[in-house]
């Protein structure tokens, strides 16, 4: 009982990529609508990047996301990331950093061993001696920070 | 302990911000309502299905720091302090991840071009020759059954499933999803169905829908009539006129949106049952609407010289593509010739 209750709370859910890829679609609708996306296009390329890579699972999707594999495939070459891309994750990297740094130190472990351990939240507050509810808030407080910082400096 | 989880989970206040839905969402499966809720935040506000990508996004990125000093001096200290160190196994990974990374940072512009790519093309377009039968399966597992020469469009988003019918003709099987209602888009009226099963006929001169199972809503948007006080055309508003149609009942509108008393032979079950097993059926047709039926499915049409015989009712069922039982029957009930002039077979009355 324990054990299947874990692995609820664990497992990683196709609905998430689902959500990623309709709130990807819908960025791209308003932006073809004339209301540009103003985020960086570092962004949308990293949520790209996974939509295509786990490309997979169910039916007509499947088939989509194949179809843009197809193209990628043409045009792929592992071997030479372009200056671009490799400046886009050196930012990206720096930014990050110094936001990981900024952040209260409660919110900061709970976040690193939800991220770099894959510790379960249930797990954490265990190990942290908090709650559960505390170890939500402080991952969605500290990805809250990073996503901000990754957008400083774009216009608004 | 499932008590507790649902206890949990129900008093949950629903989140307000993109990065907590982003923590949600990779907490576990999510159920139909959380599903609804996050769908219905990003329809909230414009800018919110991009801070939802931005969280995602930034959730992705911070992987780029797992190798960090300070993150593995930090990670180490909290090792120290818990049970369960699982230090080794990052590191190692950590350490033959580092090829991957330039790969990685390829593929993220190139895959953003795919996506692009992909993304003009969608919504995705199917279309049928003249002749030509075709049923597609959704991602729903809705099908749509296409008739003869025949043009549709489907898009499929969190909030709706809409197809669009430029031309033609299509039966619609619908599956059952309530959070998503599936639409038709002809000529000038939307037709919205939650599970059920229907037929769009779209032709020149207007669109016939007929609800065979379940029940849809029919909008058409009439233009505004001429009228005597005279208007503007761009400043006048149109007017939509909306119809529940349950099983067996049907609806028609013009090209104007004007609504319409059906042709019962283009609504009729029997018409559409024959048409999706890929049979022409007529059932005391006037000879002209038959034709004109039957033309729909060749690319060399038939044309009726003579005006006297257009009314002479015609019945029988003929298989789509079998041109000639069609055209021998034809000559049999007029008594006539039939010339081929090259472009149309020309029949003459006696």
């Amino acid at each position: 009982m324990l054990k299947s209750f874990v692995q609820r709370l664990g497992r990683s859910s196709a609905d998430c990529e689902d959500i990623v890829q309709e709130a990807y679609l819908r960025l791209l609708e308003s932006s073809r609508r004339g209301r540009a996306p103003r985020s960086p296009v570092g962004y949308l390329l990293v949520i790209a990047r996974n939509l295509v890579a786990e490309a997979g699972r169910r039916s007509a999707r499947e088939e989509r996301r194949g179809r843009a594999l197809q193209v990628l495939n043409a045009q792929l070459d592992p071997a030479s990331p372009s200056p671009e891309e490799l400046a886009f994750v050196e930012q990206s990297r720096q930014r990050l950093t110094q936001a990981l740094r900024a952040l209260p130190v409660r919110a900061r472990r709970v976040f690193l061993l939800h991220r770099y351990r894959a510790l379960r939240h249930i797990e954490i507050a265990v190990r942290l001696g908090v709650t559960v509810r505390t170890v939500e808030r402080d991952i969605a407080c500290a990805l809250s920070r990073l996503k901000d910082a990754l957008s400083e400096g774009d216009p608004p | 302990m499932r008590g507790i989880l649902f206890g949990r989970s129900e008093s949950r206040p629903v989140p307000g911000n993109a990065a907590e839905w982003v923590v949600r969402m990779r907490s576990g499966s999510l159920d139909k309502g959380a599903r609804g809720q996050i769908q219905r935040w990003m329809n909230a506000a414009p800018d919110n299905a991009r801070e939802l990508l931005r969280a995602e996004a930034a959730w992705r990125l911070s992987g780029l720091l797992e190798n960090d000093t300070e993150v593995q001096h930090e990670l180490a200290e909290l090792d120290a302090l818990g049970a369960t160190p699982a230090g080794m196994d990052a590191t190692y990974r950590w350490r033959h991840a580092l090829p991957r990374l330039a790969y990685a940072a390829a593929t993220i512009v190139l895959a953003a071009v795919g996506i692009m790519l992909w993304l003009q093309n969608s919504p995705q377009t199917h279309t049928t020759l003249r002749g030509e039968q075709r049923v597609i399966t959704l991602a729903d597992n809705s099908t749509i059954t296409l008739n003869t020469d025949t043009r549709l469009q489907v898009k499929f988003s969190a909030g709706a499933r809409e197809i669009t019918l430029q031309r033609g003709e299509a039966l619609f099987q619908v599956a059952r999803d309530a959070a998503r209602p599936f639409i038709v888009y002809a000529g000038r009226g939307t037709t919205r169905a939650v599970g059920t099963r229907f037929n769009v006929l779209a032709l020149d001169n207007g669109v016939t829908v007929s609800v065979l199972e379940g029940r849809v809503e029919v909008t058409s948007h009439e233009l505004p009539r001429r009228t005597s006080t005279p208007r503007r055309a761009e400043s006048s508003p149109t007017v939509s006129v909306s119809r529940l149609l349950d099983a067996g009942e049907s609806v028609a509108y013009a090209q104007d949106g004007e609504l319409l008393v059906p042709e019962p032979a283009y609504a009729s079950p029997e018409r559409i049952a024959a048409w999706s097993e890929g049979k022409l059926r007529f059932d005391a047709w006037p000879l002209d609407r038959a034709v004109r039926e039957y033309n729909r499915y060749v690319a060399k049409p038939i044309r009726l010289d003579s005006p006297a015989v257009a009314d002479l009712p015609i019945s029988g069922v003929f298989r789509v593509g079998d041109a000639g039982a069609f055209v021998a029957a034809l000559r049999e009930l007029v008594d006539g010739q039939v010339v081929d002039d090259g472009t149309a077979l020309r029949l003459t009355g006696k």
